[in-house]
Formats: C-alpha cells, structure tokens, sequence
C-alpha cells in the first residue's frame, strides 16, 4: 500500500523541485497538489501545478487554493518583505484568477475528500501558509479524524526570518496555524532551526522529512501561536519547559538527518 | 417589483423568529433559504426551531440548513437565560414535521447564490460562523453577494460583556472575517437593536389580535419579554434580529453612518468588540462598503411588524390553513 500524500504549496520553483522529488519516490503516491497565496498568487500556482501534476505520476488531482490570510494583517508591523500576495495587500473582492467561474475544485474540498478516501491514512504537506488547512477545518468538522498527519514548514522556537521571532509562512497566515494546532491532527513542525540548514531546498527537505520519519530528531512540546498586533505577531510559541513534558501537542523538529537523501533524490529529480 | 432575494442565516432564537416572519411577510424580500447556527442554543435546536418558524407561515418550500456546531475558535456557550432549553421557550409548538436540508449550510448558501439569477443578499441574526465558512469556502460568489446585514454588536456598548455583543462575542473570528471582505455590510447593533423595543403593555396588540401568527408572536413576547426583564432589567422586548430584516426592506426609519468596521479577536478586555472610526472625516479614506445604524423610528417599526404578522396570517388563511 502506498503512502498517500498531499502537498500544499506556495508555488514557485523550490516547491517544483519537491513536488518531483516526491514523485519520483517508490512506495508514495501523491494525491494532490494544492496552491495558496504566498510569494506568487493561489490562482497562478493554481496554473503552475497543473502543469506540472500533467508531467508527473498519472491520477494527481490539483486544487486552487486561498488567495488571502483568513483576517487582514494588523498595520504598522516590522516586517521584511515577505513577497507577493501577503504584507499590506487585502485585496477588497475575493481575488483574480478563476473567480468568475463555476466548477472550480478547492483546495479544501481537495483535501476533505482525498482524507477520507484515505481512510486516516493521509500525510498532508504544507510549503507555505495554511489558510487552506484551515479553511477545510472549518468547512469540514470531521476532517481531523481523517488525516494523519500534518508536516509544516514553518515556525520557529528561536529567532524568525521575515520578522525577530516570525517566520514567514506563519506571518503570512497566523490565525490559520493556530486553528491547525488547536484541531488535535498530530503536527510535525519543520521550522527555521531544522530547515535553515538546506537553504532553498527547505522545501525539499520538508516533503523528505514527511516520507522519512525516521531521519527526523524531534521533541514533542506544546506550540500555539501569537496572533496579537505587535513584535510577536506570527510567533509560534514554542514552550521550552521540558517538565511539562509530554504535554504538547507538537513534534518540534530539532534536525533534520537528511543531506545524502537529498543529494541522491537532487539528482533524480533535475533528470 | 423586483424582490431582493435572501438567505437568512440565524439562531432562533425569539427574536430571530420574529425576524424570519418579518422577511416571509415582506413583498420586497424573497426568501431563498434558512440557514442554522449555533448560538442562542445548539445548532440541533436552531434548525429545528427554525422549521417550526417556517411551518406556521406555511412556508415549507424554504429549505433549512444546519451550519456547524461551534464556533470557529471559540467553545460555544449557548444563552438559556434569555432563549430557554429550547432556544425558543414559550410557544408551545409541535415537532416540526418538515425535513432539514441534507446540504450543510455552507454548501446551500454557494448553491441557491450559485443559482439565483440575481445577486443574494444575506441577513446574519445570529453568530457569523455559517457566513463566515460559506465566505472562505466559495471566493468565486462573493461578487454575486448584494450586501450583508448583520445583526451584531455596537458601537459603545456590549451585553455579552461591557463591549461585546452577544453574536460577535459567540464567533468573533468569524465576524471579523465577515466585516473585512469588502463586501458592502450593514450592522445592526445595540445602539439601535435597544431602541427597537416593544413596551410590555405593548405586548397586548399581539395577544388580543386573532390566529396562530399572532399568538405565537404574544407568546414569544411574553417570554422573551420576561428574560429580558429578569436578566437585563429591561421594560420590553429589544426586537434585535428584525432590525437586520427592515433595515433591508424600509431603510427609511433608520438612522445610519457610513464607517468601515472590524472586530477585536485579539485584546482579552475588548475582544468581540465592534472596531470603527467614527471621528471626523478629515484625512481619512472614504468609506468603502459598510454601515452602521444608530437610531430607529420604533412607532414605525411596531407597525411593520403587526403588518408582518397580518401578512402571514392572511397567507396561511389563502393556503388555507387554519387561522
């Protein structure tokens, strides 16, 4: 038996590269690739992905994702940019791309029914902010007992990117991670301190992680997000007080074991 | 004349039933479907209140859709103080025999908006989480989405807490994302839900006219009336729901401003609070797509509501019916 999985995406080159990595891999089968906003709009990587789902594996359904964070970004945060369609733009309707037109097949709607036709057997990957997650948690009260497991690029338990505690998937969409962490689906959280280390293959090394568990160091810790206006908008909190142990609801990937896979799988999937 | 079609998202709720008559009676409305939240009570009890609603104005071509059981963050916390076990104690009324939609709310909102020829305006009278789930889920409809009138918060004043009203505090997520959609919005908040009361000795116009619509409404007052005496010292019933409706059908006796609103999710002391800037114009924007009503002509108002019930009392006679 396969597998399954379904990758979440931001869109963009490094998310091609693990999506085809994953592709590539015996044993996996991907279901799904669902597009978000982030550094390239939900309804151009909506695009994207078709065209690349067309040349991967046969059966893989693409779902057009959120094109903006479930609330609007408080003013006057201290951001570096984040890129595309996030930081100061709400767009007043509800965006471009496909609006306008019937029979779209949503992210959300992607996911609820890939779950449950997996039975609980679903890994979920997500490359970039997790509105969809959410959305679907919302539509679909039912879904956390469909799915296995939830593999987040994302976070930080030190210091942020796109702000001093914030890393950018988690500023782009706090409110969405914190429904996540509060629906009860088991999280691994692939942050900065496990993910900085590969640089632009962050991506790939997320998806890698999800496919070999075993590669992961990790420590179970309670996580919740801040979604209050101010320096600590977008930080996942990461509680360091290791005797409340093993209360938390997260696994806090520490490292990531994963630099031969990576070469070796590189190498494959360039071809 | 052309009617405004309408989906009516509520938690009967007393108040939200008088509303649903006011929508069913008004000529200017066209009721698409109803859909259930959770708020004054389950939403087990709300749809099926709801039907009962819809039963005695013989209107069981509206199909009613259950929404979901909580809110989207919160825990829900239901209000028997003021509704009852029930959600709508008082009327004694018989289970109604009419099915629930198979759909869930979200998905029969998309539908009949989906369908309708013309854009569909949406009346909020309990919390906004079904609104709010329809909204994220379906980003293609928002343009076919005439307006939404929400019936929720104040400006100055909450009665769930010191800011907070009750619909907002219940879901304040979910109406914020309401507020922020850009969709052009009209709140009807207590500063005008609290003026559109009807007096206790008022209560008599209802319970002295004949037939089931009237009584049921006397009998709503009556408890409603009661709870609200009890547990807010107040001398009437503050008909909050129905100014959603009337607002969209005689805009004339209301007294609105023009603001962009939100709500507070994040501060503990203010959250489900109404935000809005309601200084002095100078230096800022202009407004882009909401409302909020201050006043009401409440002599006015009663009447549209006896016309409501006369309305439906006479539709229910020519689908003969018993009185």
């Amino acid at each position: 038996m396969p597998r399954k999985i379904l990758i979440d995406c931001g869109g963009g080159f490094r998310h091609e590269e693990a999506v085809r990595m994953a592709d590539k891999e015996a044993d996996v089968k991907i279901m799904a690739l669902t597009s978000v906003f982030g550094e390239i709009s939900a309804g151009r990587g909506y695009e994207e992905l078709k065209e690349l789902a067309a040349a991967l594996s046969p059966g893989i359904r693409v779902g057009m994702g959120a094109e903006r964070p479930l609330m609007r970004q408080p003013d006057c945060l201290n951001l570096s940019p984040l890129g595309g369609g996030c930081a100061g733009e709400f767009p007043a309707s509800g965006g471009e791309a496909a609006f306008g037109e019937t029979g779209i097949d949503y992210a959300w709607d992607i996911l609820y029914e890939e779950a449950r036709r997996s039975e609980g057997g679903l890994t979920v990957v997500t490359l970039g902010a997790l509105t969809n997650l959410a959305v679907a948690l919302f539509k679909y009260e039912d879904l956390p007992g469909y799915i296995s497991r939830i593999v987040m690029l994302g976070g930080s338990a030190g210091a942020g990117d796109v702000s001093p505690f914030g890393e950018a998937n988690v500023v782009r969409d706090p409110h969405a991670c914190a429904a996540v962490l509060a629906s009860g689906i088991p999280v691994l959280m692939a942050g900065l301190e496990a993910t900085k280390p590969y640089g632009s293959a962050r991506d790939a090394a997320a998806v890698m992680a999800a496919l070999a568990p075993e590669r992961i160091v990790s420590r179970r810790r309670t996580v919740e997000v801040d979604t209050a206006p101010g320096e600590m908008y977008g930080r996942t909190i990461v509680d360091p007080r290791i005797h409340l142990e093993p209360s938390g609801n997260v696994e806090v990937a520490e490292r990531l074991d994963l630099e031969d896979v990576l070469k070796t799988c590189k190498g494959e999937a360039m071809v | 004349m052309k009617k405004l079609p309408v989906i009516i998202d509520c938690d009967p709720g007393h108040d939200d039933a008088i509303a649903l008559i006011a929508a069913l009676a008004s000529e200017k409305l066209e009721v698409l479907g109803v859909t259930a939240a959770a708020g004054n009570q389950t939403v087990d009890k709300t749809e099926k209140n709801a039907r009962k609603v819809l039963e005695i104005c013989a209107r069981t071509d509206i199909p009613v859709a259950k929404g979901r059981g909580k809110p989207l963050w919160n825990p829900l916390s239901v209000a028997p103080e003021i509704h009852g076990d029930s959600g709508m104690d008082g009327p004694v009324l018989p289970e109604p025999s009419m099915p629930v939609c198979r759909e869930p709310a979200a998905a029969l909102m998309a539908r009949l908006v989906e369908e309708s020829p013309e854009p569909v305006a949406l009346i909020v009278t309990g919390p906004c989480t079904n609104t709010a789930v329809f909204l994220l889920s379906y980003p293609h409809l928002w343009k076919k989405i005439a307006k939404i009138s929400v019936m929720g918060g104040g400006a100055f004043e909450g009665n769930r807490t010191a800011l907070a009203e009750f619909n907002i505090w219940t879901d304040p997520e979910a109406a914020r994302i309401v507020l922020e959609s850009g969709i052009p919005v009209e709140i009807y908040g207590l500063d005008v839900t609290h003026k559109a009361l009807i007096y206790r000795e008022e209560f008599a116009l209802f319970r002295e006219r004949e037939g089931m619509v009237f009584q049921f409404l006397a009998d709503l007052l009556d408890f409603f009336g009661g709870t609200y005496l009890e547990a807010r010292k107040f001398p009437g019933a503050p008909m909050h729901d129905s100014c959603a409706v009337i607002g969209l059908t005689n805009p004339e006796l209301f007294t609105y401003v023009e603001t962009d609103m939100s709500v507070e999710t994040e501060s503990p002391r203010s959250r489900g609070a109404l935000t809005m800037d309601l200084r002095p114009a100078a230096g800022k924007k202009p407004s882009v797509c909401g409302k909020i009503a201050l006043d009401v002509d409440r002599e006015k108002f009663l009447q549209v509501l006896l016309g409501a019930c006369e309305t439906i009392t006479r539709q229910r006679r020519e689908k003969g019916y018993a009185s």
